[in-house]
């Protein structure tokens, strides 16, 4: 057997997964049930017992999303931890590269946790009205997320049963470091300019959710998640780390630099996230979404200066930049 | 103008792997606004279910059931507290007072999610009380009431949001005659704010009430006869 498979933190996570896995099976057999026979202007006995199920559908996914929400830090966790097992790797960017799944899975729980979170909104709103107006669209994204859940597990296991621990693997220094001399960054950016637009879309994104021009902003907000996951690994991560050649974005889950990865990349991802679910809540259930697009633009907010704080505090610190 | 509640076909049953209980079998009913209506039977024959159901305590098998227009049953939990909380005070057999509660502590719990004002709070529990002829109690602890306070309390507590229907479950129950009568009184009291009163009991002092009311008489979950009383 796999040692990759015996390890403690990758059984949990596994166990915890498949155990999620079940409890959704459950509520996909229900909705496809539901989707099927529902009629909310009867009062028979059936379209009753379907509204008492729809409560049952609806708490076990609220149960099952809550907990892969902490899956998805925890998954970064113990990747991180497998580091001392997988010859090579320093931290997760290491393990997470041991096979060709490692990358897919990563880019398959992102967009998971974003359809999900688009899911829990949609059902938010559907509740707010008395007779349930998004029903059929909650219950199809469900089968849809149900599809990407039974991809995301299955890679869950192609990837780590298939983790060699004979292989060494090339980590941070090596990924990031085998562009020396190259320019690592998009469309031949250099670090000014990549600066100038980072804060520059931040604060058109800004601007656009507060005066509420939705597809624009939609559309900055993709390319701030861009522009930010280059910036994080090519300048603010090497401030964290406190050292211009580690160019890393797994390095900063680690103790050694107080867990800043998951402030850091929570923050993103989550205000990313929330501004553009609420944006595609709003075109496409029609429903007033202006609160959440200000949270979400908060969580951008404390996203800008926590890394612009990490830069300001290195420099107050040792008197010069890196 | 239209019933306050409106039932149709209303049926109610408990599968268990032996069998299906039936405790409402279809059950039609019209209660008009300001109306009293007495629901008598024996015990088992469904009042108490039937009122949970027009309560939207309890959601019905089958059949229609409509209240203020609403049809209750099918509203979302949030859409339900809140409709509850506007339209219906409950009278419960067994008080359901928070007893370390003071009166007035237990008589404010239903308005506090209406966020109203502090003075308007004290203002609005200070009438209930009044109307419920408790307000001498006010500062008491519920645990230290006797029978009959503790029923006013709770009457108090079913009023203090102003609701059109109060519903009221084996109310005397647990009253000896002298707060029964007493009991009656404030029922006349609310009857003649207008509110819409359904009862279900089986205790023969309702006989006595001195003003117009219908009486439905249930058995075996379903209704026998209903008479109205001038």
């Amino acid at each position: 057997m796999n040692p990759i498979l015996l390890n403690t933190q990758v059984q949990i996570y596994l166990f915890g997964e498949s155990i999620l896995y079940i409890f959704m099976i459950m509520a996909f057999i229900i909705s496809l049930h539901i989707l099927l026979k529902w009629d909310f202007d009867s009062f028979s006995d059936e379209q009753y017992r379907l509204e008492r199920r729809s409560y049952l559908v609806i708490t076990i996914l609220l149960f099952v999303f809550a907990v892969k929400f902490m899956l998805l830090p925890y998954f970064v966790f113990t990747i991180d931890s497998l580091n001392t097992l997988v010859p090579g790797a320093m931290c997760a960017a290491g393990v997470i590269s041991a096979n060709s799944y490692g990358l897919e899975l990563l880019f398959v729980k992102l967009f998971v946790v974003f359809i999900l979170s688009w899911w829990l909104m949609i059902n938010y709103y559907d509740l707010q009205a008395k007779n349930y107006p998004f029903f059929k669209i909650k219950y199809g994204l469900y089968i849809a997320v149900f599809v990407l859940i039974t991809l995301e597990l299955w890679l869950d296991f192609a990837y780590f049963g298939n983790i060699d621990i004979h292989q060494p693997v090339s980590c941070c220094s090596a990924l990031f470091g085998q562009l020396e001399g190259a320019n690592p960054l998009p469309f031949g950016l250099d670090t000014k300019t990549m600066l100038i637009l980072f804060y520059s879309i931040f604060v058109t994104l800004a601007i656009l959710i507060l005066t509420k021009q939705d597809i624009t902003a939609l559309i900055f907000s993709g390319l701030f998640l861009y522009i930010s996951y280059y910036s994080v690994v090519y300048f603010f991560g090497t401030y964290v780390y406190e050292l211009p050649t580690h160019k890393c974005p797994f390095c900063m889950f680690q103790k050694e630099y107080h867990y800043i990865g998951y402030l850091i990349w929570g923050s993103l991802f989550g205000g990313v996230f929330l501004t553009a679910d609420s944006i595609l809540c709003k075109k496409v259930l029609n429903v007033d979404t202006s609160k959440s697009k200000i949270y979400g633009l908060l969580l951008i907010t404390v996203f800008v200066f926590t890394v612009s704080a990490v830069v300001l505090i290195y420099r107050f610190q040792n008197g010069t930049w890196l | 103008m239209s019933p306050i509640v409106e039932i149709e076909g209303l049926k109610r049953f408990y599968n268990t792997p032996a069998e299906r209980v039936e405790v409402l079998k279809g059950i039609n009913l019209s209660i008009e606004r300001g109306e009293t209506l007495i629901l008598k039977g024996v015990s088992g024959s469904g009042k108490t279910t039937l009122l949970s159901i027009i309560a939207g305590l309890d959601r019905p098998s089958e059949g229609k059931v409509l209240v203020e227009g609403e049809a209750i049953a099918k509203l979302p939990d949030n859409h339900l507290s809140h409709f509850r909380g506007r339209h219906i005070g409950m009278v419960f057999q067994h008080y359901n007072l928070i007893e370390h509660f003071s009166v007035k502590d237990n008589v404010s719990v239903p308005l506090v999610p209406m966020n109203l004002r502090y003075q308007k709070v004290g203002q609005r529990v200070e009438d209930a009380m009044k109307k419920a002829n408790i307000s001498h109690k006010s500062d008491m602890l519920a645990a230290r009431l006797s029978g009959g306070e503790k029923q006013r309390c709770t009457i108090a507590r079913a009023i203090v949001t102003n609701p059109e229907i109060v519903i009221c479950d084996e109310p005397t129950a647990n009253l000896d005659r002298e707060n029964a009568i007493k009991f009656l009184d404030i029922l006349k009291n609310l009857h003649n704010m207008g509110k819409t009163i359904i009862i279900a009991t089986h205790d023969s002092i309702f006989e006595s009430l001195n003003f117009s009311h219908t009486v439905v008489y249930m058995s075996d979950g379903e209704i026998e006869k209903s008479e109205s009383i001038e």
